[in-house]
C-alpha cells in the first residue's frame, strides 16, 4: 500500500501550522517590538521562542516560559463541494504562554506576542493548508507555583489564544483501489 | 416479490477527463485502473459532475382522439456540468470557449470558432467498477467566474455542450453513459 496516496489530515495540519510559527514567529516578533518606541508604552523585553518549546498539547506544564501551544480542536469535512480531494476546515488554538514579574507589561507583552502571531498566521498559505485568525482570546493573569523564568524568578503568567480556521486541501489516490471492481 | 438491488444507487464522486480518444460506435473509453489511457485530468472538482441528456419533442395529435398519438423527438442536447477547482494553464486552456494560447496564459475576444474536445466522467460504483459517461466532443459554454475571496475556495462552473459527430451512425452522434465499465 506505500504508493496509495492517503490524506494526513490533522497531523500534517498541525505540522505546517508548528512548521511556520517555528519559521517565523521570531522574526515577527523583533518587527513588533520595533514598533513600540514611545514613553508611554516603549519597548518591552518580548523573549524569542526556542524551536523545542513548541508543544501540541495544552496537557504540558512547561517549567520554562515563554512557550507555544498548538492545539487541534475539531475538524469538519465539506462533503459538499470537495468531490475528488479531501477538502477540511480544523478548528485549532494557538496559545502564546508569557512570563513577567510584573503585571502591566505582562499585558502588553502578550498582546504583543498576539500581533506577531497574527501576522505569522493570519491569511497564510502554509503548503496544504490556508490559515485564517478567527478570533484572539487574552487570559486571565495568573501565578503558577512553580513557575519561574530561566533565571529563577517566581512571577506571573499570562497567555493569548489565536483560533485558527485552518483550511486544508489535499489529494487522495484516484480512483481509491479498494472501488476498483 | 420484486427485489430492488439499493447497490446500485449511485453516490459519489466523478472524474472530468478532457482530450479523451473517442472510441468507435458500440465501444466504450478503456479504463486502466480506473483510468482512461489518453486525455487529460481535470484534476480537483469542487461541485458535482452531471451528464443531462435533454431531448425536445413534437407531440403528434390527430383531430378524431383527445389523447396524444406519438412523439418525436426533432431535437437533443447533451451537456456535461462540472466544477473544476484547479487554476492552470492546462485548465484555462483546455476549459474556455475561444481561448487563444499565448503559452503560459490565455487571453479571449474576438474568435468566433469555439475549442472543441471530448469529455469523460469516471465515476465509481458502489458494486464496484465505474460509470461512464462521455461527450465526443463538446464547446464550453457559459460564463466563466473566477473569484477571489478570502474565506473560500475559488470553484469555477463549466457546460460542455456536445456537438454532433455527424460521421458516427445515427443514435451516436453526441456520446454516451454506460453503467459499468470494469477496470
Amino acid at each position: 500500500m506505500a504508493d496509495v496516496l492517503i490524506p494526513q489530515l490533522v497531523e500534517l495540519a498541525t505540522s505546517e501550522v508548528m512548521a511556520r510559527m517555528q519559521a517565523r514567529f521570531n522574526d515577527n516578533l523583533e518587527i513588533v517590538y520595533g514598533k513600540y518606541t514611545d514613553a508611554v508604552s516603549g519597548p518591552i523585553n518580548l523573549p524569542k521562542i526556542p524551536a523545542d518549546k513548541f508543544y501540541i498539547s495544552d496537557a504540558i506544564d512547561p517549567l520554562i516560559v515563554p512557550a507555544v501551544f498548538v492545539v487541534a480542536d475539531r475538524t469538519d469535512h465539506d462533503l459538499t463541494t470537495a468531490q475528488n480531494v479531501a477538502k477540511q476546515r480544523h478548528r485549532m488554538f494557538v496559545a502564546v504562554l508569557g512570563y513577567d514579574v510584573e503585571i502591566q507589561r505582562l499585558t502588553r507583552m502578550s498582546w504583543r506576542y498576539a500581533t506577531a502571531a497574527w501576522i505569522t498566521l493570519h491569511d497564510a498559505n502554509l503548503g496544504t493548508c490556508h490559515s485564517l485568525v478567527r478570533a484572539i482570546d487574552y487570559s486571565p493573569t495568573y501565578r503558577s507555583r512553580g513557575a519561574k523564568d530561566v533565571s529563577g524568578n517566581r512571577g506571573f503568567r499570562k497567555d493569548v489564544t489565536l483560533e485558527l480556521e485552518v483550511l486544508q486541501y489535499e489529494a487522495f489516490q484516484t480512483p481509491v483501489p479498494s472501488l476498483l471492481g | 416479490m420484486a427485489t430492488p438491488q439499493p447497490e446500485l444507487i449511485h453516490v459519489g464522486r466523478g472524474d472530468l477527463y478532457i482530450g479523451v480518444d473517442v472510441p468507435t460506435s458500440g465501444q466504450v473509453v478503456p479504463l486502466i485502473a480506473g483510468v482512461p489511457a489518453t486525455g487529460r485530468f481535470v484534476g480537483s472538482t469542487l461541485a458535482e459532475a452531471m451528464w443531462v441528456y435533454k431531448p425536445r419533442s413534437f407531440d403528434i395529435r390527430t383531430q378524431q382522439s383527445t389523447g396524444i398519438q406519438g412523439y418525436v423527438v426533432i431535437e437533443e442536447e447533451l451537456d456535461l456540468e462540472f466544477t473544476f477547482g484547479e487554476i492552470s494553464f492546462e485548465n484555462l486552456r483546455d476549459l474556455m470557449a475561444t481561448p487563444k494560447n499565448q503559452d503560459t496564459f490565455m487571453s479571449v475576444g474576438g474568435l468566433i470558432v469555439p475549442n472543441l474536445k471530448s469529455c469523460l466522467i469516471v465515476a465509481p460504483r458502489r458494486a464496484g467498477g465505474f460509470i461512464q459517461a462521455m461527450l465526443y466532443q463538446a464547446f464550453f459554454s457559459g460564463d466563466r467566474a473566477w473569484t477571489a475571496a478570502r474565506e473560500k475556495d475559488s470553484p469555477v462552473k463549466v457546460t460542455a455542450r456536445a456537438q454532433a459527430l455527424a460521421d458516427r451512425p445515427l443514435g451516436d452522434q453526441l456520446g454516451y453513459i454506460h453503467p459499468h465499465v470494469s477496470a
